[in-house]
C-alpha cells in the first residue's frame, strides 16, 4: 500500500525553523507550518544545574510526497540537525489520506508507483 | 472484562486528523469534527513558512495559521473529508490542508471508548460473533 504523502515532523530550538525550511526546500519540499512547543528537560540536568530547564521549541510540520521523504530528512539533518544550533530531530509518519493538497507531479507518480524501488534507493 | 473488550465488542479504527487553516477558521473546523462525533479538538496557533513575497502575491498578507488536531472514527473520515473539501473550496481565505494518520494503539479501553465516542451505541457482539477485529485466528 503506497500512500503518496508523508508528514515530516521536525522539533527544533525556537528561532531556528528557517534552517529547517531552507534545507527542506532545497530537497524539494514546498512549505511547512510551525507550531510552538515546550521541551520537557531531563530531570538529571535540572538537578545538576539547580534550575528547571524548559527549553523553548518549535515544531515544523512538512507534508511531502513519499518519493522525496528520505531526501528531505537527510537535508534537514544536515541543515538543522543535532550538530547545528537548531539541534533538531526529525521523523516521518505515513499519512493515510490528505485534503487540499495537489497530487504529486506525474513524474513523481511514476516514481511512487513503484514506491518500493524509490524507498530502496 | 476490559482485557477481552476487543473480543466481545466491535473495534472501530481511529484516525488522528490534523487540519491547518488560516487563523480565524479553526472554530469552523472544530464544528465539523464535533458534528462527526469527535470527542474533542485541540486548536493551536501556527505560522506558515512561505516567503513574504508569496503572501503579497496571493493577497492574503497573513502567515498566521490555526492547527486543529482531532481524533475520529475511521468510518467518519469520508464524510469529514468531503466536508473539508467543500469548506476549502469556499474562498481563498477558507483554504487549508488536512491529513489523517491511523492510530495503532491506545493505552486503555476507557480511553478508546472516550476517543471513539461510542458510549451511546456500544453493544456487545452476539455470542456467535465473539471474534474481535484483532483476533489472530486462534480457535476459541
Amino acid at each position: 500500500m503506497n500512500e503518496p504523502f508523508e508528514s515530516i515532523i521536525c522539533i527544533v530550538n525556537r528561532g531556528f525553523t528557517d534552517l529547517v525550511m531552507t534545507a527542506a526546500r532545497q530537497a524539494g519540499a514546498r512549505g511547512g507550518t510551525v507550531i510552538s512547543a515546550r521541551g520537557t528537560g531531563s530531570p538529571d540536568v535540572e538537578k545538576f544545574f539547580g534550575v528547571a530547564v524548559t527549553p523553548e521549541k518549535e515544531i515544523v510540520i512538512i507534508l511531502v510526497p513519499r518519493s522525496i521523504r528520505d531526501k528531505v530528512l537527510l537535508a534537514v539533518n544536515e541543515g538543522a540537525g543535532m550538530d547545528t544550533k537548531g539541534q533538531g530531530i526529525a521523523f516521518a509518519i505515513p499519512v493515510s489520506d490528505t485534503v487540499g493538497l495537489q497530487s504529486p507531479d506525474p513524474e513523481d507518480n511514476e516514481t511512487s508507483a513503484d514506491g518500493q524501488k524509490a524507498d530502496e534507493e | 472484562m476490559a482485557k477481552d473488550y476487543d473480543r466481545t465488542h466491535r473495534i472501530h479504527p481511529l484516525l488522528f486528523v490534523t487540519v491547518i487553516v488560516n487563523e480565524g477558521q479553526g472554530e469552523s473546523i472544530a464544528d465539523i469534527f464535533e458534528a462527526n462525533e469527535a470527542y474533542a479538538c485541540y486548536l493551536s496557533h501556527g505560522r506558515g513558512t512561505a516567503s513574504n513575497d508569496f503572501y503579497e502575491v496571493t493577497g492574503s498578507g497573513d502567515r498566521r495559521k490555526t492547527v486543529v488536531h482531532s481524533i475520529i472514527r475511521e468510518d467518519r473520515w469520508p464524510i469529514v473529508k468531503k466536508t473539508l473539501e467543500e469548506r476549502f473550496a469556499v474562498s481563498q481565505m477558507a483554504k487549508g490542508i488536512a491529513y489523517s494518520v491511523k492510530i495503532t494503539a491506545v493505552m486503555a479501553v476507557s480511553i478508546y471508548k472516550m476517543l471513539s465516542n461510542n458510549r451511546f451505541f456500544e453493544k456487545p457482539l452476539p455470542k456467535k460473533e465473539k471474534k474481535g477485529l484483532f483476533h489472530r485466528g486462534k480457535k476459541q
